[in-house]
Formats: C-alpha cells, structure tokens, sequence
C-alpha cells in the first residue's frame, strides 16, 4: 500500500486471531479475527478505532507480550511464536503504554531510562551513552535526576519513549501513549514521534485522536476485531460514512473541507490538516 | 496535612558525600547504628547517637525540614510509647498521681529516653533512603544477601520487589488521596463508629485502592517484560558500584562511633 | 440552587518557606441550571477550586454560598448545602468498589440515611440517566463492565445523590469519539431536566459546544468570565495562558492573520464555513 515494492516491511501480520483467555465465569473474548497488516520500515502508521476494537490487542501482538491463537506475526525478522528469539524482538520493536506512571521502574529517571539496556546485559559504559543519547533526544537531559512522581505527564511519557530509545528500536509501538495527557503533554509526545520519523524509526501510534492519525503516512481504522479499511489520511478521512460506522469522527480541517464544498467553494479532496486547508483558500483569491 | 506529605522511604536527590558512599556501607552503617541505639543505656551514649546523627544528616545535605516532615506521621507512636512508658514504669519520686496510675521521675525519665531513641533510630534510617536511591539500594541489598542465594534465598526478586514498591509509594499515596475525596463527595465518613462498622466504612478505600494496586502491577509487569526483563541473570547496571577509599573511611568511622557508645555506656540506666 | 463563591483564598504549606498560593482572592457565582465551563492551564488551581466548590477543602479565607448557606459553617444546614452539589472526578471508575452495580450506585443516597427501598429507587432511576439497562447490569459486579460502562456507572453513583449543581472534571478523558458524544449528550440531557453543570475541560470544542457560560482560571485569580463568544474571541490572552481556541475559532485566526478577517467568532464548523464562503464562495455576500 504504502511505498515501492521494494521497500522492507519490518512489520508482517498474515491471518492473526486471538482471543482473552476465559475468565471465571466468562467465555473466551475473541479480540482480533484474521488481520493482515504490513508496515513498511521507516513509516509512519497510526492506527484508530473505537473502544474494545482490538487496536490494543494488536499492539501487544507486535511485541510478543501475546502470542497469536492462529495466523503469523513477524517483527523485524523474528516471528512472535518463536520464544529463543523473543528478547531480540523486544529489543528491536519498543512499546510504550498509555499510563505514564504505571511503566516506570525507578524512582529516578536516568535509572528508568538505564533499565533496558541493563536488561541485555550493556557494558556500564555503552549504557550511560545511550541514555544519555536517548534522554537527550526527548529533550529531559536536565531532569535526569529528577523522580518521576514529581514530573508533569507529557514528561513522564517523554521518559517511557526514552526509555524504549535507549533499546535502540528499529521500529516503536505507542498504545495510546496521549489519552491521559493535557493538551500541551500531547504536543510534547506528537513533537516526539515527529523527531522519530525524521530519525528514520518506524513509528505505530494507537490513538483516538483524529488530528493525530492525520499526521501519520499511513491510517488503519479497525473494527470489531478486523482492519475495516485503510489508506493514506487522505483516502481514509475522506470516508466520512464509514468512519462513523466505525464509532470515529474525522479530524476538523475534513469536517470543515466537506462543508466548503457543500457551500459551492472548490476544495479538492484529501485535505486532512487545517494548514492545508488554509493554504487552498487563501490561493483562491 | 496531605498524604503525600509523607517523607519515609523517599530519595532525596542531592550531590553529597552521603549520596556518594556504596549502598552497601550505608545498609550496613545503619544497621550498626539502629543495633548501637539498642545497645546505649545512658542518656550519654545517646547523646553520642545524636551527635552522629547531626553530623551524618550534615553531610548529606538533605534539608532537615524535609527529614522531619517523615517524622508527623509516626509523632502519634512515638507519644503513645512515651505515654506508656511514664505511665508504667516505676522509681524516683513520685511527681502525679491519677488515680491508680502514679507518675515517677524514672517513668519520666525512661519515657523521654524511649521517645528520643525511637526519634533518633526512625530519622538515621531515613538518612538511608533519603540518601540511595532506590535502585542502589536495592542493588545493595541484593549483593549483601546474593552469598545465600545459593541457599535458595531469592535475593534478585526480593531487591527488585522493594525497589519498585519504593517507586510506587508517592503514586499510591496519590491514589488514595483521590479515592478517598471521591469516596466523601458520596457522603462516606472513614474510621468512624464501632470497630465493625469503622472496618466496613474503610471497605470504599480499600477495595479501590487493591484494583489500583493490582492495575499498576499487570500493566508494570507487561512494561518492564517489553523492555526485555527477564530476572537477574545477565543483567548489567549502568553505575556498577564498587567499594572505594570512601567506604573504608566510613567503616573506620562507624566503628569508632560504636567504640565510643560502648565506652560511655558504663553507667546504665536508673 | 445557587452557589456563590466570595474572595477565596488557598495556600498549600501555609506559613512554611515552600508555601504556594493556589488560589488568590476568587470570586464567581454559577446560577441555578447553568451549564459553565471551567477551564485553565495544568497548575492554574482549578484542581484546588473544585475540591473547595464541593465541601472537601476548606479554604483559607473567604466562602462559598449554596443559596447563602456557608458550605463550612460547623452546622446541618452546611452539611444538607454540601450534598447538593455532587462531584464526579477524572477517571471516576477507580473509586467503583460495591460488589455489585446497584450495591456501588446506592453507596451515596445510602450515606444520606435513606431507606433500602429509596435507595434502590434512586440507583435505579440514575443507571437509565446514564443510559445503563438496570435490569440487565444493577445485579453483576462492576468490574465485569466495559471500560465505558464502568465510568457511566460511577456517574450514576454521583446522580444517585440527585445533586442539584453537578462538578465534573474531564468527564470524557480517554474515551473513544463516540464514548465523548455520549458523554456531552449526557450532560446536556441532564442540564434540561435542571440540574446545574459545571464542566472542567482541556478540549476547548467540548466547551464550545456546551457550555453557556465560561470562567477562566489563570495562576489562581480568574482571568475571564463570560459566554463562549466572549471568552473565545480573546485568543490572543488565551494563548498567553497556554490555553488554546477551539478548532473553528483557531481556523479563523488564523485565517485572519493570512489577511482574511472575519467578524464575530466562529465556535462550529458550520459557522466557520458560512464566514468563509461568504469570503470565498461563488455566492457568498448574501448570508452570514
């Protein structure tokens, strides 16, 4: 879909079930039902649905904290199912939670940050280089020393993706890493994962927020469990029908667009961001 | 005063000769100096005690306001153990009596002795965790106990166990501050009535409290199994500590610290 | 019901070298029925203002009057003015903890000394307010409710005090878009049967959609107070705050600043695409 064939797919998802096991009481919950996914290495991929679509589910799947009930997951070369080569998987594909307090180890950030790479073992040296490197590149150098209770949610975020930097990722998985952040925590991890791509990480971010889906190369809507459709923002945000089938909206500068033209302006398709928006318009006078 | 006023158990992140010593002195230092506590029967040795302390928490740096903001919380014990202590222990003059209860100037005596004891041992071990943070401290601990893993003591668990309900202390504390507003927004009283009911209104805390505290724990789990923890082995630190000149200095220090309380020890307690 | 807030004043560590004024001389009134807004950047005191508005905090100095009852005089009257104004937390699923859906709903009318009978009644009637079948989820436990289904119930757990001045603080945090439409039709179907609402937001559309009045909290005083037209077109002051517009208002800015001025401000797409295509469209000058 996205890019040449060329192009190396560090993400390959065939034919992907998986159900919660039963509980007490409850049967098994059956989450995800045959998803087919590629990820191109480098892009930029945002992945929206409603509530209890699967989109979470999917994401734990890419980083082999579950393990498919059928089908195939394979990240960066290893296959999910296959437990010698999970520990290499983890350290190629990071994951960061939507819950910044519930992800950090320690009681100072250098030492959250420093966790991973204690994990595989680093020599103490190449460890301090790379989470200086990582706590640099989030931008909360200064607040090393810092505790984390005593940090703002957007840095506490910045922290947990510097602390999956440190791992040296190829390619990082986000679960809905802004849904309990104020507006300007929001921006901090959108400015983040701006300078991830530039970086040349793939990046999957799991949102609600459609303004952030918009930003992404790529969009993937899921629904009950399946990938409904998917395309570039464009394509996908022009679908404004089957969206709210989907339980989702479309970002404002869609909404907005739609209306121009029900208004008789001439707005080509596929705006997606108000800045675009704003740049057709005032090239129309 | 807010919940999480509470001090006990915190870093305090600070650059100071404290800060720098091995976790592994500071354990045991303190560990000598709660048991040198133990052994100081006169109000000299004490005296010796506070000195030490003053001179350690000068050190460290760590303001003494904030220690003794950790200190509110246990003021309550430490006025119990004086009041049982004046109340029930006999000798000297009699100063009060109230009823059956007679107050002696050795009840007196021993209740200040008790208190400042009690006082001295909580704020010399706060000097710990305020001074190591808790991954040292836990890297510390497990190096101290790793010579009885092999005895099955599964010393890796156990220090990773205590480091990570140190980091969680401040969020829970927030946590039940949050429920406990909710809960009293819905008209709930906490600790009131008979023991029964007093248990049974706690229950809105409590139960709120554990899915919270067990919420951390699965998505903590799931996070530290993404950044490929898997135990002990292998594992490499980022600040391998190692016993310098400055560790030897302060084992020098400490046992002449417990020469000393030992020595004036000789007279004890009336 | 009427609730005055007169000259109030918090500070947190008072009288020690760390001391930080939360609140600064704040005064305001939310009139019987209203429907206000209270927003403010992360630290501005809203957090402090709420738990003062709802008889948790007492504040340092000044009052606040529920129809000119103090909330923190030592009376029953005081008391009887607390539970009238019911608060709903961010994140209000983690305090659920009854057994069941009903047992946690009548937790509240059960405090306020009502019977069994009342109580079920109320939980009852509270539960269809937030659009849960009672029948089908008063007898399982609330932890077997879905993440959304969860927060309406602990909603219901507040409505079940039928408060006459409802506080919620980010009522709609983490939900998916349509968990947030139902949120708002929530609140206003509440607000038409005459229960006043007072909504604390960071999603300034959310305030523009619902909101009748707007009250801006800046570094503990109020900085503004007035409609959404008001508060809105102060874009420039908000921004200072580090609080944003709403979507359609922001498009216009900075329409504006690309030297497309319009008048008034435009707090809907819709109005936002009138503006423009009178600006713009082929017809435009005959509308707006």
């Amino acid at each position: 879909m996205n890019g040449s064939g060329s192009q190396k797919n560090i993400i390959q998802i065939r034919g992907l079930e998986y159900s919660y096991p039963p509980q007490d009481d409850r049967p098994a919950v059956p989450a995800l039902s045959g998803v087919d996914l590629d990820v191109a290495e480098g892009s930029f991929v945002a992945v929206v649905g409603r509530n209890g679509c699967g989109k979470s589910t999917l994401a734990k799947c890419m980083n082999a904290l579950l393990l498919p009930d059928s089908g195939s997951v394979v990240c960066a070369g290893f296959d999910t199912s296959c437990g010698e080569t999970v520990w290499e998987l983890r350290r190629n594909v990071g994951m960061v939670f939507q819950n910044p307090d519930n992800q950090l180890v320690s009681s100072v950030v250098e030492d959250d940050v420093a966790f991973g790479p204690e994990n595989l073992g680093e020599d103490p040296s190449e460890i301090r280089r790379r989470v200086d490197g990582a706590l640099k590149a989030v931008g909360m150098y200064e607040l090393r020393r810092q505790a984390p209770h005593l940090l703002s949610g957007g840095q506490k975020q910045r922290v947990a993706i510097a602390g999956v930097l440190a791992l040296d990722p190829k390619c990082v998985v986000l679960d809905e890493p802004t849904a309990m952040l104020d507006p300007s925590g929001r921006r901090e991890v959108m400015d983040i994962i701006e300078t991830l791509r530039a970086r040349g990480t793939t990046v999957i971010l799991i949102t609600h927020f459609m303004e952030e889906a918009a930003r992404a190369d790529r969009v993937v809507v899921m629904d009950g469990g399946r990938i409904a459709f998917e395309g570039s923002p464009a394509e996908v945000f022009a679908q404004t029908g089957r969206l709210e089938e989907c339980g989702l909206s479309v970002p404002f500068a869609a909404e907005l667009a739609q209306l121009l033209r029900e208004e008789g302006i001439d707005v080509p398709g596929g705006i997606v961001n108000a800045q675009q928006l704003q740049d057709h318009l005032c090239s129309l006078k | 005063m807010a919940v999480r006023d509470i001090t006990i158990g915190q870093y305090f992140p600070a650059d100071s000769p404290l800060h720098r010593l091995d976790a592994r002195t500071k354990i045991l230092g303190t560990v000598l100096y709660i048991v040198s506590l133990f052994c100081a029967h006169s109000f000299s040795a004490l005296a010796a005690a506070a000195v030490m302390f003053a001179v350690c928490a000068a050190l460290s740096r760590v303001p003494f306001g904030f220690m003794s903001r950790g200190l509110r919380p246990v003021l309550v014990i430490i006025a119990f153990t004086m009041v049982l202590n004046a109340a029930f222990t006999a000798g000297g003059a009699v100063l009060v009596t109230l009823g059956p209860v007679r107050i002696t100037s050795g009840g007196v005596r021993r209740a200040v002795f008790m208190a400042v004891r009690l006082v001295l041992m909580i704020f010399g071990s706060s000097l710990l965790t305020l001074t190591t943070k808790p991954l040292a401290l836990t890297d510390g601990l497990e190096k101290l106990f790793s010579p009885f893993s092999k005895l099955g003591l599964p010393a890796h668990e156990l220090a990773m166990m205590m480091g990570i309900a140190l980091r969680f202390i401040p969020t829970l504390m927030e946590e039940t501050d949050k429920i406990m507003k909710a809960q009293t927004a819905r008209g709930a009283s906490f600790g009131t009535g008979g023991p029964i009911s007093r248990a049974k209104s706690l229950l809105p805390l409590l139960v709120p409290l554990f899915v919270s505290a067990f919420r951390i724990a699965s998505d903590l789990a799931m996070a530290m199994e993404s950044r490929c923890y898997r135990g002990g082995e292998g594992r490499t630190r980022m600040n391998a500590a190692s016993l310098g000149r400055r560790d030897l200095a302060a084992a020098v220090i400490l046992a002449a610290y417990m020469a000393v309380v030992l020595m004036i020890n000789g007279s004890p307690l009336a | 019901m009427l609730v005055e807030v007169r000259n109030v004043t918090y500070t947190y560590n008072e009288g020690l070298p760390f001391e930080t004024t939360a609140l600064e001389d704040v005064s305001f009134s939310l009139r019987p029925g209203c429907f206000s807004a209270l927003i403010g950047h992360t630290g501005s005191g809203k957090s402090t203002l709420l738990q003062i508005l709802c008889g948790l905090i007492e504040p340092g100095a000044g009052s606040v009057l529920a129809d000119g009852t103090d909330l923190y005089e030592k009376t029953g009257a005081a008391l009887a003015a607390r539970r009238r104004i019911g608060m709903v937390f961010q994140y209000p699923e983690h305090q659920l903890f009854g057994e069941t859906v009903l047992a946690d709903v009548c937790f509240g009318p059960k405090n306020l000394g009502l019977s069994d009978d009342e109580c079920r009644e109320r939980a009852f009637e509270s539960l269809r307010l937030v659009g849960l079948d009672p029948d089908e989820k008063a007898g399982i436990s609330p932890f077997s409710l879905s993440g959304g289904e969860r927060r309406r119930a602990a909603i219901a757990g507040v409505l079940a005090m039928r408060p006459e001045l409802l506080i919620l603080d980010e009522p709609a945090a983490g939900l998916d878009p349509k968990g947030c439409g139902e949120m708002s039709a929530l609140m206003r179907s509440l607000n038409e049967e005459g229960t006043g609402i007072l909504l604390v937001s960071h999603d300034m559309d959310e305030v523009a959609a619902l909101a009748k009045q707007v009250l801006v909290l800046n570094g503990g005083r109020v900085a503004m107070e007035g409609t959404c037209e008001e508060v809105f077109s102060r874009g420039g002051e908000l921004a200072r705050m580090g609080l944003s517009l709403p979507a359609p208002a922001a498009f216009m800015s900075a329409m504006a600043q690309r030297g497309y001025p319009t008048e008034g401000v435009a707090l809907t797409a819709r109005q936002a695409a009138r503006k423009l295509s009178a600006l713009f469209g082929k017809r435009g000058g005959n509308g707006v």
